[in-house]
């Protein structure tokens, strides 16, 4: 049995997994009729306080907030999850071929990462989206690209490390090649490393599309996102406060539960964080 | 007069039972020697003596320091007993010191935190402690930091931390088994000095037999947390009474191989003029990096069926010569042939083929298995130097077989590495480098992290391999008792050269090259301690 079966998951990370499934359940009933009915314009129910009807309230157009939210769940997460894939896909392949040419390529690599680390990330949102027009794809995109870095960075630093290990040692002496090595021997040992990084990485991707959208380059009207709800609330702070509330909360809820979840799979992926010393 | 009374010392940790029954018994100025393999509770006897067991320990019984019970007294009576009481020195210096501290103001600062006297009065002190630690400024100045001295100088520094308040026992676990043969020596003789000197008592904790009869009066035997066997070193180890120490004594000195002509025919391995540089981080922003030649200028070969010994301490350039002859590091001059054709500049194929007949084994059997793959598909690796000709079931076959060779069980090949232990392990390691069938295994220091049970077993098997199958060894080691169970040829080395070569028995019996001497000499024997007057 492994150690990390043996400590289990702390309250931190089952805290966050519950609320990443609870979101999961919200986007997937967001999909039924039921909700399209609460986004139509209802203009005979504008504005209304948070009641037994609307749980959250409705927003000036009449359209109940709860749902408003949930499908602001739905594009959030598939935001986020497009991004991270995008830099798992293309950032641990660069990262392994760093660790395992070296050289020129390993510098490549890693300096390329570095260049791309100093550019701002909205301003490279802002020519994304004058180039390729606004929208959720956009968004998956401008945010993706931040993330080829972080993962590239990671599997190279990691990667190097078991590189010089006696069982990749063993492995040269028989006769694999370098990409095979990173591939067959260095990439499964980095899977609990790439995992947690992944938490993380996804809730940076919701506050980052959230960002995006409160400028008005995520996701574009009718589809409900949590930051163009946030923006969209900024005028109406006094008369319905609700409209920020939901939204805010959902997102701090989401971006925390994730936080949460990756912290807890570190501790419980890493051996040496279960052991303290008496003083 | 007792200064340590252990009575019944148990510890348990998360429902398991680490240590039972402990009775120990240490007068002030003695030196009492726990030996135990890996596993048998010796550091955690250490630990749990100097109240640094972790959080979580269960602890009964009694352990009382002149006179005063320490199982569950309050941390400021522990805090009061180390330093002032209790000393204790650990095996790894590297991690034992701070690395942003000058060794000095470490020292001091014990002095200043126990003692409390004044800044000046504590480097005064801290000073004085080194040199007395055989560290005076003249060798390694209090302002020098751990990286800037060796590792024996470092383990100095931690005894000097450990003696600074005058401690009346010292606790010292494992304290040059991190350490070559030769520093290990001088480390030794301070220990003893400390004690003979000062009237300190030393609790010197080790699995090397020689090492503790070297030093101490009386020894405890210690086995799955349990002491099997007490009583004067020199009683214990010439007559045990128990099986286990009968065991123990016996495996501790290989038996050594008896010499046996090898036929002379062309080489299998043979290397000419190696030379192997390492660019050392640059010094000057705009000056030529400095090189460091690890391997300077070897030249060897190997007979088929030959085996062959390479000793040398830590830093000597063996484990990079291995990498060359392996074709693993390119040299920057000098040729590796096997069988007759070069190595280094062959086409893939050629290097394929040469190097399925030469295969290698490492030191330490948790580092050398990838712990994601499953033990069929590590023995499966080299495989690939045969071609990709092999069938599902020829492959399975052929691990199956290596698996059965090593005397593992060929349903084994199913399981994960981390189910087995560490000898077990170093089997799957050889049986890796059997699936191909070589005629020459390389093995770098493949025993030494084995405790000698499981050395034994383990060099019965190679030379049983060796004889069964005319499998020729390179056999790297730093330990001379080891090198003489295996080999038929010795080559000693130091600093990236060969300084004597010649047969096993008259390299080691009979060492010419001042080297080999000092070597040998510095080399603890049981049966020399044993035999050793005075006690």
């Amino acid at each position: 049995m492994s150690g990390a079966a043996r400590r289990g998951v702390g309250p931190g990370s089952a805290f966050g997994a519950a609320v990443l499934a609870l979101y999961a359940l919200l986007a997937l009933a967001s999909l039924t009729p039921l909700f399209d009915a609460a986004l139509t314009l209802n203009l005979g129910a504008r504005l209304v306080a948070p009641s037994s009807q609307h749980w959250f309230g409705t927003d000036p157009l009449g359209r109940d907030v709860f749902a408003m939210v949930a499908v602001g769940a739905r594009t959030s997460l598939l935001v986020a999850a497009g991004a991270v894939l995008l830099g798992l896909l293309l950032g641990t392949p660069l990262g392994l071929v760093g660790a395992a040419r070296g050289g020129v390529a390993g510098e490549l690599v890693a300096r390329g990462s570095d260049l791309l680390f100093a550019f701002p990330a909205l301003l490279l949102a802002v020519l994304l989206s004058a180039a390729l027009g606004p929208g959720a794809l956009t968004a998956v995109i401008a945010i993706g690209v931040f993330n080829v870095p972080v993962f590239a960075r990671l599997v190279r630093g990691s990667g190097q490390a078991l590189m010089t290990r006696d069982f990749v040692l063993a492995a040269r002496a028989a006769g694999r090649g370098p990409l095979a090595i990173a591939f067959v021997h260095v990439l499964p040992n980095l899977a609990g490393l790439l995992l947690v990084q992944a938490a993380i990485q996804l809730s940076l991707g919701i506050a980052a599309e959230a960002g995006l959208s409160y400028v008005g380059l995520g996701a574009q009207p009718p589809a409900p996102s949590w930051g163009r709800m946030l923006s969209d609330a900024q005028t109406l702070a006094g008369v319905a406060p609700w409209l920020a509330w939901f939204p805010g909360l959902a997102l701090a809820l989401a971006v925390l539960a994730l936080g949460l979840l990756g912290d807890g799979l570190a501790r419980t992926l890493d051996p040496r964080a279960g052991a303290r010393r008496a003083p | 007069m007792t200064l340590l009374a252990v009575r019944g010392l148990g510890v348990t940790i998360g429902g398991r039972t680490r240590l039972a029954g402990l009775d120990l018994a240490v007068a002030p100025g003695e030196v009492l020697g726990l030996v135990g393999e890996s596993g048998s509770g010796k550091s955690l006897t250490a630990l749990a003596l100097a109240g640094l067991l972790p959080a979580g320990a269960a602890v009964t019984g009694s352990v009382r320091f002149a006179g005063e019970e320490l199982i569950g007294a309050p941390d400021g009576t522990w805090c009061r007993v180390r330093g002032r009481g209790v000393g204790i020195v650990f095996q790894e210096p590297a991690t034992a010191l701070n690395p942003l501290m000058t060794i000095g103001a470490q020292v001091a600062e014990t002095a200043r935190v126990h003692a409390g006297c004044s800044a000046a009065e504590a480097s005064a002190r801290a000073a004085a402690t080194l040199a007395r630690v055989g560290l005076p400024a003249s060798v390694a100045g209090p302002d020098r930091y751990p990286h800037q001295i060796s590792g024996g100088q470092r383990q100095r520094v931690a005894i000097a931390l450990a003696v600074a308040l005058a401690p009346r026992l010292l606790i010292a676990d494992e304290p040059t088994t991190a350490l070559d043969v030769t520093t290990q020596a001088q480390i030794l003789e301070l220990l003893a000095g400390l004690a003979a000197r000062d009237g300190m008592a030393l609790i010197l904790i080790s699995h090397d037999l020689a090492v503790v009869a070297g030093l101490a009066a009386r020894i405890a035997i210690l086995r799955d947390g349990r002491i099997v066997e007490q009583g004067g070193t020199r009683a214990v180890l010439r007559a045990p009474a128990h099986a286990y120490t009968r065991a123990l004594v016996r495996d501790f000195t290989p038996r050594p191989a008896p010499a046996r002509a090898v036929a002379t025919a062309p080489p299998l391995l043979e290397a000419e003029a190696l030379v192997r540089d390492y660019r050392m981080p640059r010094t000057r922003v705009f000056d030529p990096a400095p090189l460091r030649r690890a391997v300077d200028g070897v030249s060897l070969t190997v007979a088929p069926g030959e085996r062959v010994g390479l000793v040398g301490e830590s830093g000597s350039g063996k484990s990079t010569l291995v990498r060359a002859l392996l074709g693993l590091e390119a040299p920057q001059a000098g040729s590796v042939r096997i069988a007759g054709e070069r190595l280094i500049g062959a086409s893939r194929a050629t290097a394929r083929r040469l190097r399925r007949l030469v295969q290698v084994v490492f030191q330490d059997p948790y580092g050398s298995l990838n712990p994601r793959h499953a033990v069929g598909r590590i023995v499966a690796e080299p495989l690939a130097l045969l071609g990709g000709r092999l069938s599902g079931a020829e492959r399975r076959r052929r691990v199956e077989a290596a698996l059965v060779d090593v005397g593992l069980a060929a349903g084994d090949a199913r399981r994960q590495p981390h189910e087995f232990s560490g000898g077990e392990r170093q089997r799957i390691a050889i049986a890796r480098a059997l699936v191909v069938e070589p005629r020459l295994v390389i093995l770098d220091e493949a025993v030494s992290a084995l405790d000698a049970s499981l050395r034994a077993q383990i060099l019965e098997l190679l030379l049983g391999l060796s004889a069964a199958r005319g499998l020729a060894y390179l056999f790297v080691s730093h330990d001379l008792a080891v090198v003489r169970a295996v080999t038929d040829r010795t080559l000693v080395m130091r600093a990236g050269r060969i300084v004597e070569a010649g047969l096993t028995a008259e390299v080691l019996d009979r060492p010419r090259h001042p080297y080999t001497q000092q070597l040998v000499a510095a080399t603890p024997s049981l049966e020399r301690a044993l035999a050793a007057t005075g006690r």
